[in-house]
């Protein structure tokens, strides 16, 4: 597309290996993307529809540094709201938890998502012995540098804190799978609550194979402003060894 | 005579452990026996990253049959190797001899003792003539029903082919035809183009390989 436009020579040298035979979507150099918003295009495509709701907090979205962020010069840069005294009649805080630098202590950002394996909260298919066999573990993953420079390998146990409080003990998984500044936790895990094994508590027979620490123990408070869904994606944490 | 193999199309495989489950499903093999698993190399490098299914690939000139000292693995006319149970002693030779570690046994008893041998069968049971027995002791049948292996039949993504040696090389044959073009319906090759053309010889070599029976 970039060739047939007459806009192939304005990528740079390096840029020009990473996009041969790419697209916006797949060129990871983000080349083409600049070039086309140079030109004064939508990446994506001119054609494509685009909003204003006016009765939105933002009437056409835009970046809002999170909450909790390892970036103190974004929230600079792209501050969140003021606290809202009545959001769908709910007080509802934005700039007074963003204030916190919370930097220093966690600077890893955190993530959360789903495995393959298993599905939702992870109740039924921990409960199922051929989906539970596939994951026995609540794990954390963590890329090589970070492991090395927390001297923690893979499979050792670890705490993964987060800034209100809350702490969960996992296994570690070193992987490049995540980049040097980013955890990731599935979220299908429950039945242990900052160290303590709750089995318990099930009621007798309802147990599942495996349990695990619920990541949410470590995520924190955030909601969107428009469908008040929880922030449970993007949040920081601090990772150690556990002794 | 058809002559059974399995292929798993590194290309496609996506690590979803579909197959893993399937197997579990038609056998019913127990907790920590796992006749299928998903090896993936290089995780999480850009561009590198490889996953790819692995059983009992019922080798030709089976190592596992060579050095069992009780002969309890056969061949079938399918080209098959199937193994009995009664026989097995637990000794472990065969998972030394495997290239593949397909064969697992079961913790049993003390000191770590193994239980008899487990390994795919290509979901074509064992050496017992009640059925229900067959079931229990060395999971589906499905060959004699006419159904081909259930981990294949469930891949997501078609990754995982089983059956007949012949039509399965054809398969993979075409794919990698498709395949060899940049940006073809299929693509999902990111190499340069005398790069691709090699990858596609190995490829064709390999499905030529997977239909020879000796
Ligand atoms: S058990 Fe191993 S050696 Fe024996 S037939 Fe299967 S793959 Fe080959
Ligand atoms: S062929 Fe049957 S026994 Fe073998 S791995 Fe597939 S599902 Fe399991
Ligand atoms: S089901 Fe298919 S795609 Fe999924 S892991 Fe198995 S071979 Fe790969």
């Amino acid at each position: 597309m970039l060739k047939q436009l007459g806009w192939w020579d304005d990528l740079t040298e390096a840029e020009k290996v990473a996009a041969e035979g790419k697209d916006w979507k797949t060129d990871l150099s983000g080349g083409i993307q600049r070039v086309a918003i140079k030109h004064g295009c939508a990446p994506f495509g001119n054609g494509k529809a685009r909003t204003i709701v006016w009765t939105f907090p933002d009437a056409i979205p835009k970046h809002r540094e999170p909450l909790y962020t390892t970036r103190r010069d974004l929230v600079e840069k792209y501050p969140t709201w003021d606290d809202f005294e009545s959001l769908y009649r709910m007080p509802t805080l934005y700039k007074s938890i963003q204030e916190r630098d919370t930097s220093a202590e966690f600077p890893i950002i955190l993530t959360s998502g789903r495995l393959v394996e298993y599905e939702g909260g992870g109740d039924e298919t921990r409960s199922n012995p051929w989906l539970a066999e596939l994951q026995q573990h609540m794990f954390v993953e963590i890329n090589p540098f970070n492991a090395n420079t927390l001297r923690i390998a893979d499979g050792d146990d670890v705490w993964v804190y987060g800034p209100e409080g809350g702490r969960v003990r996992v296994k570690a998984l070193v992987t490049n799978r995540v980049d040097r500044d980013v955890a990731f936790m599935p979220f299908h895990f429950g039945g242990e609550f900052q160290g303590e094994d709750l089995r318990s508590r099930y009621p007798q027979g309802s147990d599942p194979y495996v349990l695990g620490e619920a990541v949410n123990t470590v995520t924190t408070y955030g909601y969107d402003p428009v469908t008040i869904m929880q922030e449970t994606k993007c949040t920081v944490c601090r990772i150690e060894k556990a002794a | 005579m058809a002559r059974m193999k399995f292929l798993c199309d590194s290309e496609r495989c996506i690590e979803c452990n579909g197959c893993v489950t399937a197997c579990k499903n038609a056998n019913e093999t127990e907790w920590g026996i796992q006749r299928r698993r998903v090896v993936t190399l290089d995780d999480g490098e850009i561009g590198k990253e490889v996953s790819i299914s692995v059983a009992c690939m019922h080798c030709s000139d089976a190592p596992c049959m060579a050095v069992c000292p009780t002969d309890c693995f056969y061949p079938t006319e399918d080209g098959l190797i199937l193994h009995n149970k009664d026989a097995c002693i637990g000794c472990g030779y065969c998972l030394y001899a495997c290239p593949f570690g397909a064969p697992q046994f079961p913790k049993q008893g003390a000191f770590g003792a193994r239980g008899k041998m487990d390994k795919c069968t290509f979901c074509a049971g064992g050496p017992e003539s009640d059925p229900v027995i067959e079931q229990q002791k060395y999971g589906a049948n499905r060959l004699r029903e006419g159904k081909l292996p259930l981990c294949a039949e469930m891949c997501s993504t078609k990754a995982l082919l089983a059956g007949d040696a012949a039509q399965v090389a054809d398969i993979f044959r075409e794919r990698v035809v498709y395949r060899g073009h940049r940006n073809s319906a299929w693509s999902s090759v990111e190499h340069e183009a005398a790069e691709s053309e090699q990858l596609a010889q190995n490829a064709a070599d390999l499905a030529y390989d997977a239909t020879q029976s000796v």
